[in-house]
């Protein structure tokens, strides 16, 4: 379970990015958090990745006090959370398969079940046949898939999502969303930051919408209201 | 263990795949490595040899005490010898007799002095003494010379203790170079694996992303640190091992004069090879430790 109390969070360069946020997310949620540039969406992000953290208030990821972790201990966290991001960020001198068993040798699993879950996890992106290719030679759906599969090699409870369609066409991006819709089916919460209105309306999830900071709707039956 | 091992395993994968992408570096942090070790590696073998030379200069340096000429019979020369005993700085003392005097006067100014062979001799009975701290010798000798039937003091002089001096100057110099050139490769190593990292740095990231711990981004740095600081120590190791006993047996083993005797090969191997292979191999840790150090805390 994720949980935001009172979380206010601001820049440096003077911008309020979270004003005293409360939120609650259960497990195996979906849920969209939109809202225009600059109202703090990625910030979000960000805390729960644990790049960030919060001036005041509490972030509780199943059970971790995300602000409070040391430096050297926020690699372990993120053990437990899958991330997507709209650059994919995929290691270039590495294949795809490479790329996902990086996530488990991190870990020093045995090779023989590296092996094992890369082919898993490239049957559900549905990249078998890129397996040896490089980032490079990939289609932007196509390295989405690759960073999707990399963030849930390692089975995390949750798994979140900064505009990863943002640079994907129309019909990647459904492409994009089914798949996450899979990943969530399977028990993994999914937190997915965008300002894809037509996805938003498309597939219906609970949506919190986001304006300079402050939670300004948080519908459970989801679709984009104009406020 | 399994999981330990298996770490070790990625750790080593993922040290040469970083060697192999940035790989004109390496070479050029291992050659510079080659070039201040070696020199390292000269300056001690000059050092030590210094060392070495000013302990055969000291070692020989001896006062040439020589006797009143009317002084024949035993009982005052052992009564002497035995005075010049007590003197606390005395190492040892030999007697030399006239005869043997004019022998060595022979031996030194030619065999024209022959015909002072036999009953003419006019030299007078001597001693040889050793000292145990050279740098004190004038005042032994003063002592020495103050005794009763004693004629003569010699020794090599200020000329020599010069020359101690000079030899402790460029032992000093070599031994500083040494020192200077260890911290200019480290230097070196350090700013290539901060190089390496600094266009790593979205690796890094990455890596912590996906749960990396510190240590596994830190190791695979500093196996690369360890791989260059052996390489480089590793050739220059060679080039005087194998050098140096060509050289010593070019040059029959002295420098100019016996004085100046060179050190055994086997000497040089162990000190000045393990000098140069533990100061590689420290150079390459502590310089990618440093630079990973600095670069692990950019991002969270």
């Amino acid at each position: 379970m994720i949980e935001f109390k009172n979380v206010t969070k601001s820049y440096p360069n003077g911008v309020h990015a979270l004003n005293r946020i409360s939120l609650e997310i259960e497990d195996g949620e979906f849920i969209y958090i939109i809202g225009p540039t600059g109202s703090g969406k990625s910030t979000i992000i960000k805390i729960l990745n644990g790049e960030e953290v919060p001036d005041s208030g509490l972030v509780m990821v199943d059970n971790v006090d995300v602000g409070s972790l040391k430096h050297r201990k926020v690699p372990q966290y993120r053990r437990n959370i899958g991330c997507v991001f709209q650059d994919y960020r995929l290691l270039p001198a590495l294949t795809v398969q490479e790329n996902i068993a990086f996530a488990l040798e991190v870990l020093g699993l045995p090779k023989k079940m590296i092996r094992k879950r890369v082919q898993e996890v490239l049957e559900l992106v549905d990249l078998k046949e890129k397996a040896r290719a490089y980032p490079d030679e990939l289609s932007g759906g196509q390295q989405q898939r690759v960073t999707i599969g990399r963030a849930i090699a390692n089975r995390p409870k949750i798994l979140i999502a900064d505009e990863p369609t943002g640079n994907l066409d129309p019909e990647k991006s459904r492409e994009i969303i089914a798949l996450l819709e899979k990943i969530n089916a399977m028990g993994t919460t999914v937190v997915m930051v965008t300002h894809d209105i037509v996805l938003v309306n498309e597939f219906k999830k609970r949506t919190i919408t986001l304006d300079q900071g402050f939670v300004v709707k948080d519908s459970k039956k989801g679709g984009y209201v104009s406020v | 263990m399994k999981r330990w091992l298996s770490l070790l395993f990625y750790e080593f994968k993922y040290a040469f795949l970083g060697i192999r992408k940035h790989l004109l570096l390496t070479i050029s942090a291992i050659s510079c490595m080659i070039v201040s070790l070696f020199l390292i590696g000269l300056f001690l073998l000059m050092g030590l040899h210094v060392d070495h030379f000013a302990t055969n200069v000291q070692h020989d340096m001896s006062i040439h005490v020589v006797l009143n000429q009317k002084i024949e019979d035993q009982e005052t020369i052992r009564q002497i010898e035995k005075e010049i005993d007590s003197i606390s700085n005395v190492e040892s003392i030999t007697f030399s007799d006239k005869d043997q005097e004019l022998e060595l006067m022979i031996q030194e100014k030619g065999e024209a002095f022959g015909l002072y062979r036999g009953e003419e001799n006019p030299l007078s009975h001597a001693f040889f003494v050793m000292v145990k701290d050279s740098s004190k010798i004038d005042q032994t000798a003063n002592k020495i010379e103050e005794l009763e039937g004693v004629s003569s003091v010699a020794y090599g002089g200020s000329s020599v203790r010069d020359l101690i001096d000079l030899m402790d100057i460029a032992r000093k110099v070599g031994y500083g170079l040494a020192v200077l050139l260890l911290v200019l490769s480290l230097y070196l190593i350090y700013n290539t694996i901060k190089t390496t990292i600094y266009s790593r740095q979205e690796e890094i990231a990455i890596m912590r992303q996906v749960g990396a711990s510190n240590a596994f981004i830190r190791i695979p740095f500093e196996i690369q640190g360890v791989l260059i600081g052996g390489i480089g120590a590793l050739v220059p190791c060679l080039l005087l091992v194998f050098g140096y006993p060509k050289l010593y047996e070019q040059m029959h083993g002295i420098l100019f004069s016996h004085l100046f005797s060179l050190i055994e090969p086997a000497q040089v191997f162990w000190t000045v090879g393990s000098c140069v292979v533990v100061s590689g191999l420290l150079v390459g840790i502590l310089a990618s430790l440093l630079a990973v150090g600095k670069s692990l805390r950019v991002n969270r």
